[in-house]
């Protein structure tokens, strides 16, 4: 998350996210808007929900970054095996705001280092929320220590040298035709 | 209402208006929703009760840039309209233009009121947000909408209202709430139009279906194509 969307943008899409999904008012709109429109439908991403809902910020490049950490999501697992992280979110979401009583949705994140999957739980949240929630957990690192881990997967430098393409192939064979050429001369 | 006071009210809604659409654009913040899918869901009640088998001419009170027409050509694909959007933010005509230039059966103009007859009215959110005027005042200027929106409108015209909150909560002051009572009342006894509550639609509102299909006065005929008459721009 920190690599991949600012620290001012995490906690001010987390508390949009938990204002307009909170207990009374909030869901129930968010219900009705859902069942209006499908919006967490299967042929919907979280990213059209989210620039449909305002959920985004309003500025480049935090809305890009912000969308694009949403399409990221598609690459975590979840608690659900065989669902992506995006994908166990979105149904989570869409079964919630289909059913006659709704809960609240509670956003968190958890240390991805302890546990890398999204995690969808029932919950109080706060001590003062006494209502179940829905609680929506995404893992997070911070960024020195995701960069760390992209490069221990990555391997030694010398596995990842690419493989020479084939107009530097045949810049080499022309080069080496020239050098024979002038030897000969 | 004394002309000064509607047009104290006119110039605070103006400048409201008018810095909204400065600040975030032809967008459903630019006109104070909090996103389309709420702007998008307000639209679905308003025009719950249109006959849309049937080609029909619309006004379009408080325009903004033009979202209901959008709406209604996605939603709607098949339905004929001859639309008119009216609003009295300058910035929002121009933004409205900008975004529907030259269009058959599409036009936008600066105002206070439809100057035209049409088969329906809408007018989405425009009591709303009242400022610093005085409830009263902010009253008569609503139903001197409603008495006009009733002369605009052939068959019918749809508004909507921010009902009141739960009671020991409260919000902000600048908004006007009220309850269905007061204006199905209006349109009945005042108006002497049938009225249908729309409500418990997820949002903190209700949708007031005003029938007009009793008679339209005939003192007023619909303009023709192009013709602006008595509106400024």
């Amino acid at each position: 998350m920190g690599a991949l969307v600012a620290l001012v943008n995490v906690f001010r899409t987390q508390a949009s996210l938990n204002i307009r999904f909170a207990a009374g008012d909030p869901i129930a709109e968010m219900s009705a808007l859902h069942q209006e429109f499908d919006i967490f439908a299967e042929d919907h991403d979280l990213r059209s929900a989210a620039a449909l809902l305002g959920l985004a910020p309003e500025t480049e490049p935090q809305r890009g970054e912000w969308l694009g950490y949403l399409d990221h999501l598609k690459t975590l697992s979840s608690d659900e095996e065989g669902q992506s992280g995006h994908d166990r979110i979105r149904s989570a979401l869409a079964t919630n705001l289909a059913s006659s009583q709704p809960m609240p949705v509670n956003f968190r994140y958890h240390d991805g280092s302890q546990d890398a999957r999204v995690r969808v739980t029932t919950a109080s949240p706060l001590v003062f929320l006494q209502a179940a929630h829905l609680v929506i957990s995404v893992p997070t690192m911070v960024a020195r220590d995701a960069m760390r881990a992209a490069v221990k997967r990555a391997g030694p430098w010398s596995s990842r040298k690419p493989a020479p393409t084939p107009a530097k192939k045949s810049a080499k064979k022309t080069a080496k035709k020239v050098a024979k050429k002038a030897a000969k001369k | 209402m004394s002309e000064a006071s509607l047009a104290r009210i006119h110039a605070s809604v103006d400048a409201y208006y008018s810095s909204t659409v400065e600040a975030f654009g032809a967008t459903p913040r630019g006109v104070d929703w909090t996103c389309a899918a709420t702007q998008q869901l307000r639209f679905v009640q308003l025009l719950r009760h249109c006959d849309k088998t049937s080609p029909a001419s619309i006004n379009d009170l408080g325009c903004g840039y033009g979202a209901l027409l959008a709406f209604c050509r996605e939603r709607e694909p098949g339905w004929r309209i001859d639309y008119l959007g009216v609003d009295l933010s300058g910035a929002m005509v121009r933004a409205a233009r900008s975004s529907w230039p030259e269009e058959p059966g599409v036009r936008f103009v600066q105002g206070t009121r439809c100057p035209r007859v049409a088969d329906y009215s809408i007018a989405s959110g425009i009591f709303n947000v009242c400022g610093a005027i005085a409830r009263d005042d902010w009253e008569r200027f609503i139903a001197g909408t409603l008495r006009e929106l009733k002369t605009a409108s052939r068959r019918a015209f749809a508004v909507n209202f921010m009902a009141v909150l739960d009671p020991g909560s409260s919000g902000p002051r600048e908004l006007y709430r009220t309850s269905p009572d007061r204006w199905t009342e209006f349109c009945e006894q005042e108006l002497g139009a049938r009225t249908t509550v729309i409500r418990n639609y997820g949002l903190r509102e209700f949708t007031l279906w005003v029938d007009c299909s009793g008679g339209v006065p005939s003192s007023l005929h619909e303009p023709g194509e192009g013709k602006r008459a008595g509106l400024r721009g």
